[in-house]
Parts: C-alpha cells; structure tokens; sequence
C-alpha cells in the first residue's frame, strides 16, 4: 500500500487530467475535432493566474474566474473566426489550424511573458491535517474546486436544456436543428465550457508547479491519453482515463521513478488490446 | 380565396453542373395531404433540404405563410414550424421514450439555460405539464405501452413513430415527412398509415416524400411527381397515374 500522501498526490494529479480532458472530450464529442491547442489554452491560463495573482495581488478566486472566462472567450473566439469558416471543408483544415495555433501560443507567450519559468505563489497556504494525515491546504482546495467544478459539468450537460442541445447536437448537428437548435451558438457555448475547464485547470496548478510558454504540451498529452482510455466522446470516460492516469503515474513515481513516465503509454496499448473503442466508447462502424 | 400555406418559386439547386431541383413551383394549402413520389434521383430529397433550410444557397423562393423563409437556418425554419422528420432517427438513445419526447418541448420552450439551471417554479411547472403533453402525444401515435422503454431498444418501425411523436411535439403546422414507409414491416406500415391519416384529419399541412407509391396514392389526395429535378405531373391519384409522362419516368419510354 502507497503511503497516504502519495494517494493525495494521486487525487490531485487525476483532478487536473479530468478537467482538461473533459474539456476536450465534450469539444471533441459536439465539432467532432481534436483541439490540439487545448494544452496552449492552458498554458495562457497559466500566464493569467500568474499576471493577475502573483504580480497584481489580485484576490486568487477571482483571478480563477477571470481567467476561466477569458480563457473560454479566447476558445469561442477561436471557434467562430478560425474553426468554423474552415468547417465546410472537412474535418482536416480546423484540426491543422489548431496544430498551428500551438506555435502561435507558445511562440506568443516566449515574446511577451519571456521564457523563464515563473513560480506562483501558494494561494492558500498552511496545512491541514486530517487523522493522522497533514496535507497542505493548497492541495485540498485543488481538489475541492476541481471536484466541484465536474459536478456543475455533469449537471450543466445532463439537466440543463443547454446539455441537451449539445447532446443533441453530438448526436446529428442537423437532425438537432430539425427541433430547433442552434448549432451555432452550440458550438460557442461547447467550446467556451471545455476551454474554461482549461483555464480552471490552469488556474488550480499554477500554484503547485512553475509557469513557462512550454507547459501545456504534458497536460495535453496525458488528456488524450485519458480520452483514449476512457473512450472518444464520453465525458465520463475522460474522468476515468484521468482518474487512471493520475493514480497510477503517481504511485509508480513512488516505486519506480523515472520509468512512470512510460505507464501512461502500456496503459493505452493494454486499453486499445483489449477493448478498442476505449473504456466507455461506443464501437463505430 | 385562402392564401397557401407555402408557396414555392422556381426553386433551381444545382450541384456543380448538376441540376437536382429544376424551376420547381408549387403551392400548398392549409390542411393538405400531398404526396411526392418519383424515381431515385428526382429531387425529392433535395426539395426537403430546401425546404427544412438544410442548403441555404439555391435559387428560388421559398415563402410560408406569405413570409420568405430561403434563406433562414434550419432551427429558425423548425421554430416558424414546419417540422421534417427523417427516416428514423432517435436523438437521446439512452433515455426513455417519453424522455425523449419531453426533451423535445424542452429544446423549443421559452425557459433559458439559467432558469433551468436553478430549477425555477416555472421551469418546474413546464416540466409537469410537459410530461402530461408528452404522454397524450404517445397515445394517438401507438407508443403509449413503450413510453418507458429506452428509445435505443426499440424496433425499427416505432423508432419510426417516435420520430414523429417528437416532430409533433414542436407543434408543427406543416410536417415534412421523408420517406416514412421505407425499410418497415407490414404492420408498422400500417400503423404508420392510420397516424399520418388521423395527423391530416387533424388539419396539420403534411408533404411526404415516398418511395412506396401503393402508399401514397392510397393516403394523399394529392400527388407531385418529379423526374430529373423537374415537375413532370400534379393531381390527384387517379390523374397522375395514368399520366403517359409519369408512366414512362417509372418504366421508361419504348423505343422505336
């Protein structure tokens, strides 16, 4: 049994995989792309969180909403000025534009906030201890939003009308505007959910690790590792390949080291031998 | 006189150098049960996607009760009421088919995202009268006994009825029915025939589009047969199929 800490540490990395790859599950699942900048997305969110709570003093949950919504705006804008114009030709131009858009981001945030890692300050510090257990507050708190944040999600997508028009909208975009939905305005408010989560994800981790142009390539990585996981197009799925990941990436930190790094990956090929269409997916003809 | 509910202009769609929709007119009036029948191919699918604002670039007018629609959304199209239902599509697979049905209204219905989102006394009495309305819709259409199966399990055939069940539930004054009868049984074609027949002696304006012509001779007064994207005949059964034109697009003119 790993000690109690390294279950901690488990919870609190699968809490940050789960929320960016639910964001870009639920993209994935209503535009039917990949956003291959969601990563950028959250590395700008980074920035933000750094910006606003490190160096104005801004309160640090207010800086988290500002910078959840800004990130969300700069996913919508993306949506309707770069993906959607391309849409009517084929699915391979949007995801391209994406790939692209990496570039721009980091190249972007090298020129104007410097390559140099930049640390972010605890947001609530001190510790708590539960039992026999101390655990810093920091990291309660990252679990606690993160957590509260997928509950809002799946109450947002399964009890709101806007969850049943995205669903609708996942199923056939057209058939869904048969009963008078509108895929535009679907698609914004998909794309600005999935990439706040980017932007909530970005503002709960700033605090525990460092902050440069480079970050968001890792996040996205393990994202689509957990999507493969847990299958392309279900929310829940994406919970389980994070929760998954971040559990076993940390306990094999704890007894292996270096060679974790590795796990994700046997994880995928054992995943994809034995049930192709990933843990929740559905087969696709 | 009354004014026709909808009025098509010359509608011309082409497809690159093919044409699938030739100058089509035709005007329908309140109440109608018209059918449009032709070979593979005809336009009559086209003329759906036109209709339902499915392609938004064509030539031609599209006007429903005296206003132009070409030209609008699909959404803004359904929400003016004309509603399209396909072949056989169920939208929320893994809920009940009364659920399905509700979410219907609840996709039309004037609560926003946020009232619904704090659960609102008036989000909450919708849903109340939501479900009766739901429930009185399955009763004409023959699901009552499947309302709390899930729509994914269901047959074919009643997918087919639940199509229309949640066409109805956006309380459509013209409904575009394509193809209805196509890759059913013999029962569940006939239970498909009585609603259409009961849905146009309800007064609600319904075109469909059918491969089965027994069918549609046997349900419409009026039939619209359409031949390479052209309006080659428009009268009653007994008219059109006797037309020498309709009869050689269906079995080909005899040479020599």
């Amino acid at each position: 049994m790993p000690p109690v800490a390294v279950w901690m540490d488990g919870l609190l990395l699968s809490s940050i995989y789960i929320l960016i790859a639910s964001g870009l599950v639920l993209v994935f699942s209503i535009m039917g792309i990949v956003n291959f900048a969601h990563g950028q997305l959250y590395m700008l969110g980074a920035f933000l969180i750094y910006y606003m709570f490190a160096r104005a003093g801004i309160n640090y949950f207010v800086s988290l909403i500002i910078t959840a919504v800004a990130i969300g705006l700069l996913g919508i804008a993306i949506e309707r000025g770069l993906l959607r114009p391309l849409a009517p030709n084929g699915l391979l131009p949007p995801v391209v534009v994406t790939l692209g858009l990496i570039f721009l981001f980091e190249g972007i945030a090298t020129l104007f906030f410097g390559p140099a890692k930049k640390a972010v300050p605890s947001a609530v510090p001190g510790v708590s201890s539960i039992g026999a257990l101390t655990v810093s507050n920091e990291k309660l708190v990252v679990v606690a939003i993160a957590v509260a944040v997928m509950i809002g999600l799946y109450f947002l997508v399964s009890h709101t009308r806007m969850g049943l028009a995205m669903r609708a909208s996942a199923q056939d975009p057209y058939t869904a505007s048969l009963y008078g939905v509108r895929r535009g305005r679907t698609l914004s408010q998909t794309m600005f959910i999935g990439c706040a989560l980017a932007g909530i994800a970005a503002s709960l981790m700033a605090p525990l690790y460092f902050v440069d142009p480079w970050i968001g390539l890792t996040p996205l990585i393990m994202a689509l590792l957990a999507i493969v996981i847990g299958g392309l197009g279900s929310v829940l799925g994406a919970v389980v390949g994070g929760a998954l990941l971040g559990f076993s990436g940390t306990f094999l930190i704890y007894y292996l080291g270096p060679w974790s790094e590795l796990t994700a990956f046997l994880i995928v090929i054992a995943v994809l031998l034995l049930r192709p269409e990933g843990i929740f997916g559905r087969p696709r003809a | 006189m009354a004014m026709p509910i909808l009025e098509l202009r010359k509608l011309t769609k082409r497809f690159g150098n093919l044409i699938a929709l030739r100058e089509f007119d035709l005007d329908i009036n309140q109440g109608e049960l018209i059918g449009v029948i032709g070979p593979n191919g005809s336009g009559k699918t086209t003329l759906f996607n036109l209709i339902s604002g499915y392609y938004r670039r064509f030539e031609g007018e599209i006007i429903y009760r005296g206003k132009r629609i070409s030209g609008l959304r699909s959404d803004q199209i359904a929400r003016k009421g004309i509603a399209r239902v396909f072949q056989s599509y169920v939208l929320y697979e893994d809920a009940t088919v009364l659920e399905n049905i509700t979410r219907c209204f609840y996709l039309i219905c004037k609560t926003n995202s946020w009232q619904s989102f704090f659960n609102t006394s008036r989000y909450c009495k919708e849903e109340v009268t939501q479900r009766a309305e739901a429930e009185e819709l399955l009763q004409p259409v023959g699901l009552a006994e499947f309302r709390d199966s899930l729509a994914g399990k269901l047959p074919y055939g009643y997918c087919r009825l639940l199509a229309l069940a949640m066409a109805l539930a956006t309380n459509p004054t013209l409904l575009l029915l394509d193809e209805p009868m196509a890759g059913i049984s013999h029962e569940e074609k006939g239970l498909v025939i009585n609603l259409i027949k009961k849905l146009g002696d309800q007064g609600i304006t319904i075109m469909l589009v059918e491969h089965d012509v027994k069918a549609v001779v046997d349900i419409c007064p009026r039939l619209v047969v359409l031949d390479f994207g052209r309006k080659i005949a428009d009268g009653s059964p007994e008219e059109v199929t006797t037309d020498r034109k309709v009869i050689e697009a269906y079995l080909g003119v005899e040479e020599g």
